[in-house]
Parts: structure tokens; sequence; C-alpha cells
């Protein structure tokens, strides 16, 4: 491939994939501002290791899994500490709302709150499993892990939400 | 059953997998990639891209995550070199502190004692004498010390070396046939080995980008101030206790900007014309143990020079002067027994004097080379994480010429 069509090709995956990238390390890290520096080391990573991309998985699922690593490089990182986080970043609001919409709203915020409150390794798989709408074995790929870890894992955040939010939360 | 977060109360049976695929969808659809955002990552892309040939020949051999790894893996070789020389050296001193040695033709110590006219060798000594801690031997095994003649590579007193064993030209194998032992001097571990005849294709050796000009007239002790302002900073951000121990603290230097190729090595009468006023810092960190923990490279920033800072660094402002700093994890690349080593060593040594000591940069952050100087003799020792990178083998000792005539042959010209 020429560096022309790779830079094609990267657009390409940035316009397609960018926001789901942004969106995830936003949940795992719960900064903006890490989430824009995994925004980019992301697809620099993508760049650098495109020629071994076999295609053995989807797009999505092979820059969701680097995604996912660089977030837990930050997490390993030293810095991350540093970061103040702030849980309601993620805010519904609207002034002309009317009461049911509040209260729809309020729901939300609630349990996306709760969500956030997981401990990280609950808040990636419940993002991968409700927001990405992957399968147990994408999800198994991206984390490196057992599919019957995954089904564990999802069980207990299910669990979690449900203690925290004080609600069955299963489906 | 309801429960109040955040003040809000949720229906029980609104929580399901729908209302958590709802709330997140809901939630996160407002974050999106800026213009900005999109156009600086793409930006960096396009630069990855058109790096991407030369850089795809390094990372041959250059695993990144050896990077971080490297400048303690370095900073731990080096002070066990400088522990070993130091301890051998001190042979004439007496030092108290110091392991018995032998006097024996087989147990001579390296230093006081040589005799520059005269190229010798002699086993290794037991390592008792030699060092405290067990990975030592692993140098002692390996050490070469080849005749130094800093000027032109041929030693007047060539005629001096037993079987004439010619001049420093010469390939590590062939001293290997010509020298013979001798009955005091120099000590060195004789290996066999001829010179590493690994080739690469790697055609120049480059420094790291991560460079503050002026390194090597830099003060030390102008930096001891503001590298304990970091420290402290550090220590604040990640809620540790860490101390930077005085006078551990390694310079490191990198090569001329451009690179090194073969025929600028071959044309080159002293391994300065190679070098740079560049480089940058290693702070070695202990915990309250005294064991070290985390290390920090340290270099000015420089705005002109974004390169330098990958997203994984943190620039500190320390009176207005700004830092790049980088963290290495000891647990995570570098082995328990080389931190207990490099630990070891440190307490032995206390604090440690660098003025005879250079320790370049040869490979982007990942291999040395160090050059201790002892009286008028230069010592190159390699240290290196891709052991037979440029055709050297780790932590042996060559002099200039010979370090010249192995790295331009694996060179690819």
């Amino acid at each position: 491939m020429t560096p022309s069509e790779m830079t094609n090709e990267i657009t390409r995956l940035v316009e397609e994939y960018g926001n789901d990238v942004l969106r995830i390390a936003t949940v795992i890290l719960k900064s903006k501002e890490l989430a824009e520096d995994v925004y980019q080391e992301t697809f620099l990573r993508v760049v650098r290791s495109y020629s071994s991309y076999r295609r053995e998985s989807s797009e999505k699922t092979w820059i969701i899994s680097i995604a996912v690593n660089v977030c837990r490089d930050y997490m390993r990182s030293a810095w991350k500490r540093r970061v103040i986080v702030t849980d309601d970043f993620l805010t519904y609001s609207s002034d002309n709302d009317t009461e049911d919409i509040i209260e729809k709203r309020s729901e939300r915020q609630a349990l996306i709150n709760a969500i956030l409150k997981l401990p990280d390794k609950y808040r990636e798989i419940i993002h991968l499993y409700y927001y990405q709408e992957m399968g147990i074995k994408d999800i198994s790929d991206i984390l490196r892990i057992p599919g019957g870890t995954v089904k564990s894992r999802l069980f207990k955040a299910r669990a979690l939400l449900h203690d925290m939010i004080g609600g069955e939360a299963h489906g | 059953m309801a429960e109040s977060l955040n003040g809000k109360q949720i229906n029980n049976s609104a929580v399901n997998d729908d209302m958590i695929k709802d709330a997140l969808k809901s939630g996160l659809s407002s974050i999106n990639a800026s213009d900005c955002l999109v156009n600086k990552t793409l930006l960096k892309c396009r630069d990855e891209i058109e790096k991407g040939k030369q850089e795809k020949k390094s990372k041959l051999f250059i695993p990144w995550i050896f990077r971080l790894g490297t400048p303690l893996a370095a900073g731990a070789l080096v002070l066990v070199l400088l522990f070993n020389t130091n301890k051998l050296g001190m042979k004439g001193s007496s030092s108290p502190d110091m392991a018995p040695q032998a006097s024996s033709s087989d147990t001579m110590s390296l230093g006081g004692m040589v005799n520059e006219s005269k190229l010798m060798e002699a086993p290794v000594p037991s390592p008792e004498e030699a060092r405290p801690a067990e990975p030592q031997e692993a140098i002692d095994d390996r050490v070469e010390l080849f005749k130094e003649d800093i000027d032109d590579g041929v030693g007047p007193d060539q005629k001096d070396i037993d079987g004439g064993a010619g001049s420093d030209e010469r390939g590590i194998g062939e001293s290997d046939e010509e020298v013979k032992p001798a009955e005091e001097g120099l000590i060195i571990g004789y290996t066999k080995s001829a010179e590493t005849t690994e080739s690469t294709e790697i055609s120049e050796l480059h420094s790291s980008a991560k460079r503050e000009p002026g390194i090597r007239e830099t003060s030390l002790t102008e930096l001891e101030q503001p590298f304990i302002e970091i420290v402290n900073l550090y220590n604040q951000a990640n809620e540790t206790e860490l101390m930077l121990k005085e006078g551990t603290i390694l310079r490191i230097t990198c090569l001329i900007k451009e690179g090194v190729s073969a025929k600028m090595l071959i044309d080159a009468n002293d391994f300065n014309e190679i070098l740079s006023d560049d480089g940058y810092w290693a702070l070695p960190l202990i915990n309250e143990n005294g064991d070290i923990e985390k290390i920090l490279t340290v270099c000015a920033y420089d705005p002109g020079n974004p390169e330098a800072v990958s997203s994984l660094d943190i620039i500190y402002t320390i009176n207005r002067k700004k830092y790049i700093v980088s963290e290495v994890s000891v647990g995570d690349n570098i082995s328990a027994e080389l931190k207990g080593l490099l630990s070891d060593t440190l307490n032995s040594l206390g604090d440690i004097d660098d003025s005879g000591l250079v320790i370049i940069d040869i490979n982007y952050g990942t291999d040395f080379i160090a050059i201790v100087e002892m009286g008028e003799r230069r010592m190159f020792v390699p240290l290196l994480m891709n052991d037979g990178v440029f055709g050297l083998e780790n932590k042996k000792i060559y002099n200039w010429a010979m370090f010249k005539r192995v790295v331009s042959t694996n060179l690819e010209q």
C-alpha cells in the first residue's frame, strides 16, 4: 500500500471508528482529556500495526481492541492518577424537557453514573456489551479473557448495578 | 424496591438490559471527536506513515517497550561496571571494604597495576573477589580488554605486546589468537569468542529524540534542585514517597542528530566527533527500603521538537522551565535480579562521580555505550537490550578502534 493509499485508509478508519474510540476511552478513563490522548495514540498504533492486521476480526473489533489496550496502558501509568475524575461529565439536560422526559433523563443519568462508578473491569465490559453491542467472543478477544469470564463479569456488573441503584439489573 | 441515586428514584422494572443500553447510547452520543482532534490525529498519522519505512527497520530490533526499561538497564550495568572497576582498581589503595584479592598471576587487579604497553589476559577473578552480587559473574566472564591507543589506533608500544599482537585495527578474533597471558597487570575475563558477526539492516546509529542541548556541559549541581522538585511533584501526583538518591543521576549523551553512518564512524578520529551536546538524564528513585523502584528520564522541553514528547510523558514546569519526564517502572521491565543488583551496587558505591563516565545512547534509547575513562585508557562497553545489535557483544570491553571496526562493519553501507 502506498503512503497515499495508507493515508486515505487511515482517514476512513478515523472517520468511521473515531467516535467509538473516544467514547470507550471516556468511559474507561472517565476523563475527556485522557480520552483524547487515547484517541490519538490509538490511531497512531493503528498506523503502525496496519500491515500486521490479518482481518481475522472485524475492523471495529481490532480498533477497539487497540483502544482498550491504550487505555490500559494509561491506567497502569502513574499519570492517570493525576487526573481529577468527574462522574458527571455525561449529563442530560434541556430546558424544554417535559416532566416525563425529565424523569426519564434522570433515570438514565442515575444509571450512567452508576456505570461510571463500577470498577474498571466491569465498566469496560458493560460498555463493550451494551454500547458497542459486541458478542461474547469479540469481547473475549478484545479483553483477552475467556468467554466464561466475560459472562461472569457481565453477570457481576449487572449485580453491582443492581446493588447500586437498588433495582434488578438483569436482562 | 427503589433507591435514591443522585436524588433520583429509579423504577425497578426500568433497570434492565434495554435501560443500560439506552442510558449508554444517550449519554455517550454527545461525545464526538472535534474537528481539531480529528485533524491533529490525521496529521500525526500522516507523519507516522511517512516515516514508517525507516521506523519499520528499526523496530525489527527495537521492541518499543524496551525503550522504557533501557535507561534503568543501562544505569544498572554501568554502575555494576563502575563498581567492578572501582573495586578492582582500588586494590592498590587497600580499601578496607574490598574483598581480599590474591596476588598470583591469575588474580591480578585492574587499574593501577595495568601495564599500558602490554595487552594481557588472565583468568577471571573469583566471584568473591570481583563483587558481591551474583550477576556480575556474567560480566566478568565476558570481559575482554584490548590495548587502547587513543590517538591513531596503532600503539607505539606494539612491539612490547607479547607475540606482536599487532595494531588495534585487528579483529577481535585475531587478537584472541595472538595475545598471551601475562604474569602481571590487567585482569580480563578471557573469552574465545570472536566479534559478533550478526548483521543488521540498520544503516546509521541514532539516539533518542528525547534530548536537550548542552547536556555535556550542564552542571548536575544546578539541576539537583529542579530534579528534587520533579521527584516531589511526582510523589504528590502518585501518592508515593520515593527519594532521589544523591549522586546516582545518570547523564545520557546523544549522538549527533543526523545519525552516524559507517563512513562517519570510520572517519572519526575520536568518539567525541560523533557525539552531540544533546542528551537526557536518568533519575533512579528509591523506596523506603533503599530499593530502586522507579526511574524517571528527564530532559528539557523544546517546543520545536514535539516528537520528543510521547503520550505517556508529562511536562513539569519548574522555575518557569519545562521538563519532559518519562516514567520507567522497574517492576514492569527490569528483572528482579537486575533491580537487586542495582540497589546493591548503589548502596556499595555511595555517590558516583560521573566525570570519568560517558553513557551514549546509540539506538533510540534502547542500546547504549558506556565509555569509562581511567587515566588515559578508554573502555567502550556496550550495554544492550538487543544483544548483538551492530555486531556488538553486550558488556564486553572494546577500545575505540575495535568499536569503530565492529560497528562500521555491521552497519548497512
